[in-house]
This record gives C-alpha cells, structure tokens and sequence, in this order.
C-alpha cells in the first residue's frame, strides 16, 4: 500500500492490477475484477474536468485522471466541464488533512 | 406467484406530533386494513431503516409495537431503493412458502425529527468514507455533478433539460391531497429558486418529509389485488468515481423485472420512476428508454409524462411535490400504481391502466430495483 491524502501525503495514488490491467482509485487490497494483486502509481495531477457544481456548500468537480481513473475533489468555483484541471492539495480550517483541489490549467 | 393484497400511504409533509415508529405504525395499520389482515395474520416483518431511528433491529421494534409476532422479520437498507427492495422480497417469501403474509412498513419523522443539517450530514455518508466524505460533498452535490455531467454532455440548460420535470411532477401532485407541495409552479420558478448546487435549485430537489408507506404481500384472490409480475434488480457501483455514466444499472434492472414478467416496456401503461432530484428522474427516464437520450425534459414540457400522455409518470406527485420521507418515499411510487391498476386513483386515473412499472434507486444511482405490476384486468 502507498499512503495518499488520505493519509497525510498529498498526491493521489492510482491502482492497477497487473493481471488484467484495470485501474482505479479507491484503495483496495485487490482488483474488483479479477481479484489480481495490486501495483500502484502516483498521479501526475493532470486531467479532464468531467462534472462540476457550485453553492454554499463550496465548489466540487469530478476529474478524470491522465492516468485513467475518476477522482472527486474542491475546485475553483470558475472550473467547468470539458476543460484540463490540475491538481493542488487544500487544507481548510476544520481538514485534518490537505484535500484534493482542481484548477484550470492555465489559470 | 405474489400480490400485493393492501396498500397504506400516508399523507407527506411537516407534520409534528409522530416519530419514526409511529409513521410506521400508521402506515402498517392502513395497509393492514386495505388487505383485511389483522396483526395475528401478519408471519413475515420487514422494515425499512429510518434515519431518526436508527435502529439496529426495526422488523422487532415494530413488530413488538404492534403486536406482530412472525416467523421470519428482517430489517432493510439499500438506500431509496429499499421499499421495492423489500417488496421483491416479500414475493420471494411468498414464492418460497417462507410466509404467507408479508408486511412491509417504512416511515420516519424526517422531517420534524432532526435539523435538516443532520439529515443532510446523515445522507452525505454514503460518500466513501475515506475518499469523498473529507472533501465534503453532500448528496444534493453528488446528483448536481451527474446534472453537470448530464447538461454538458447534451448541450443543454437547466431550462430545458430539467426544469420542465419539475413542473410536471408539481402538475400531478395538485390532483393529490395528501401531497406536500401542491401549488403549480412555472419553469421560471423552478429556475428562480433558491441554488441548492448548481445547476440544482430547490425545486429541483425533493423536500424533506415525514410520512409512512407500508404494503400487504401474499397470495393473491381478491379482485382488488396487484400481482407482481416480475421483480429485477441491478448493483453497479456504490460511489459516484466508480459509476458508468451511461449505465448505472437502470437498463439491467428494469430489463430483469420485464424479462420475468414476460413484458415489454412498450407494454406498460403507467410508471412510478424514482426522482429525488429532476436529474435522478431525466437519468432514469432516459436509461429505461422512455426518454431518447437528452430529451428527458424536452418530453416532460410536451406532455409525455402527463396523466393522458403516452408515458404516464408519478401521478401522485413523486418525490419531487409529493414529499420524501426517506425509505417510504420510494414506496408512495408503488402505492400510487397500485391505485391506478386498481382503478381507484380518482382524479388522477389514467384510462385503462393495467399494467405499471415502479423504478427505484439508492445511493447516488447506485442500488437500482424494478418491479412489474399488473392489475386483475391485465391478462398479458
Ligand atoms: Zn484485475
């Protein structure tokens, strides 16, 4: 197992299985496919703005990773769908830990 | 093969003075008297969670509440979709010889029970704990993100791809006087009020309601029963990272109920279609190929889902208008079609009504549950 932000580090780390090759993000002991162990990577923090929404509860997207998995983070409220974010990592007052936090990337 | 023999809906809405076990009980006691049973009758208990209960074991509290002693009680919890999840269980009971008179009951307070920051605190844990619940997103926010999505995909705005859902279920709902919310509104309206999430605004969201539902299910004779013809059902994912955008489990599901109810949608003549927010109702619509692809609104503003439309949708109101109280919320869907293929809606009837599917999901799309109805009068 990689530590992530989860745990403290910020970066996301993505998971492959190295028999059928499947990815994904929320951390597993094994692949829900094929049940094939586990290799991981650390994202590059670069991808495609899937979903965004906005109010008072603050601003949050959904991302797909370069690296071929769909990640949920806060945003910059001016963030839309269809444009390439990068990742941060952003602590609020009440956050144990450093979140994830997309931008656009040429902002 | 099972029935539902009785139906028990309540009235929705903020209404003070019951808690969770006495919606239930509400509930139960009307679908009780709907199928001429008595406690004594009832041999199978299953309940629904409630959120202001939060109780490990509500198949026993209810049933000690009311006298209820069966052979087999189970607790329920797979999000909106448990009330159908519970009825297709019960058929299973039935079909199995396990019992022979299912009651099936949810119903809470969650309305006047608790602040509407602890029902929204409460709802959001089934964000993955470790993964989106830190970065605080709510459950009205996971469907604006499916909203995003959906409106970003097609090309549209809020005002034609889900504003006009809205307006319809409020249309159905002021023909029903147990609804929460029964004043007509405007497209304009819907798009005026309050951001919950963008694009979501608050009519485009469900209340918060208290209320109860509750069914009878068994053998079948009476000419008031309900046959369930076929139940399916569809798990995909659980979080909104790990959903097919494009095949949540609807489709599957829906094809599953269908397939044993040896039917076609093309064959159903009235529909009960899960829709906690206008984007859960355009989804699904769409999945079950009620809707092409992106025309969910566009339909609603043409009619389609009127009472004398092709496609008839909620005629009590939904969750949208005629209130979500929760685990029973998914059940007034089904209430209401067994009205209709009664032939006892009223006002609301649509002509002719034999055949009903209800469509229910949880979590943030994710449990997906079908059932397949047919009245006395279907000999399809
Ligand atoms: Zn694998």
């Amino acid at each position: 197992m990689t530590t992530d932000w989860t745990d403290g580090e910020p970066r996301i780390v993505v998971s492959a299985c190295v028999d059928c090759g499947h990815r994904w993000y929320l951390r597993r002991d094994r692949c829900p496919r094929c049940a094939g162990a586990v290799t991981t990577t650390i994202s590059a923090g670069r991808g495609a703005v899937v979903a965004t929404t906005a109010g008072a509860q603050g601003a949050i997207a959904l991302v797909d990773l370069a690296e071929g998995v769909r990640v949920l983070g806060r945003c910059d409220p001016a963030l839309r769908p269809g444009v390439p974010a990068v990742l941060t990592f952003r602590a609020g007052t009440d956050d144990p830990v450093a979140v994830p936090y997309f931008e656009a990337e040429h902002s | 093969m099972a029935w539902i023999r009785g139906a028990g809906l309540t009235a929705f809405g903020r209404l003070p003075g019951r808690d969770a076990l006495g919606w239930q009980a509400s509930a139960a006691t009307l679908a009780m008297a709907d199928a001429g049973v008595t406690p004594r009758d009832v041999d199978g208990l299953v309940v629904g969670y409630a959120t202001t209960l939060n109780h490990l074991m509500p198949a026993n509290l209810l049933g000690e509440y009311l006298g209820i002693t069966p052979q087999v009680a189970l607790g329920a919890a797979v999000g909106g979709a448990t009330g159908l999840a519970m009825v297709a269980q019960a058929a299973a009971l039935v079909d199995a010889g396990a019992a022979s008179t299912v009651l099936v009951v949810a119903g809470e307070d969650r309305a006047s029970g608790q602040s509407t920051q602890t029902s929204t605190n409460t709802l959001a844990q089934v964000g993955h704990h470790r993964y989106e619940v830190p970065v605080g997103a709510t459950v009205p926010q996971y469907y604006a993100l499916l909203a995003s999505a959906y409106l970003h995909e097609h090309g549209l705005d809020p005002r034609a791809g889900l504003a006009p859902l809205a307006v319809a279920m409020r249309a159905h709902a002021a023909r029903h006087d147990g609804a929460q919310f029964r004043t007509p509104v405007t497209v304009g309206e819907v798009l005026s009020s309050r951001p919950v999430a963008e694009p979501l605004h608050l009519l485009d969201c469900c209340p918060i309601s208290d209320g109860g539902a509750a069914f009878v299910v068994g053998a079948g004779g009476d000419p008031r029963d309900v046959e369930i013809a076929g139940t399916g059902q569809a798990h995909l994912h659980q979080h909104i990272s790990e959903a097919d955008l494009h095949g949540f489990g609807a489709r599957v599901s829906a094809g599953r109920a269908l397939a044993e109810a040896g039917s076609e949608i093309a064959e159903v003549d009235v529909f009960g279609i899960y829709d906690s927010f206008t984007i859960t109702l355009a989804l699904l619509l769409e999945e079950l190929g009620l809707a092409e692809p992106g025309r969910a609104g566009a339909a609603a503003a043409d009619g389609r889902f009127d009472l004398d439309g092709p496609t008839p949708v909620n005629p009590h109101g939904g969750l949208l208008s005629y209130g979500h109280c929760g685990v029973g919320g998914g059940m007034a869907h089904l209430a209401e079609v067994v009205s209709q293929l009664r032939g006892e809606a009223g006002g609301r009837q649509v002509t002719g009504a034999r055949q009903g599917l209800v469509h229910a999901d949880g979590g943030v799309m994710s449990a997906h549950v079908t059932a397949v109805l047919r009245g006395r009068g279907g000999t399809r």
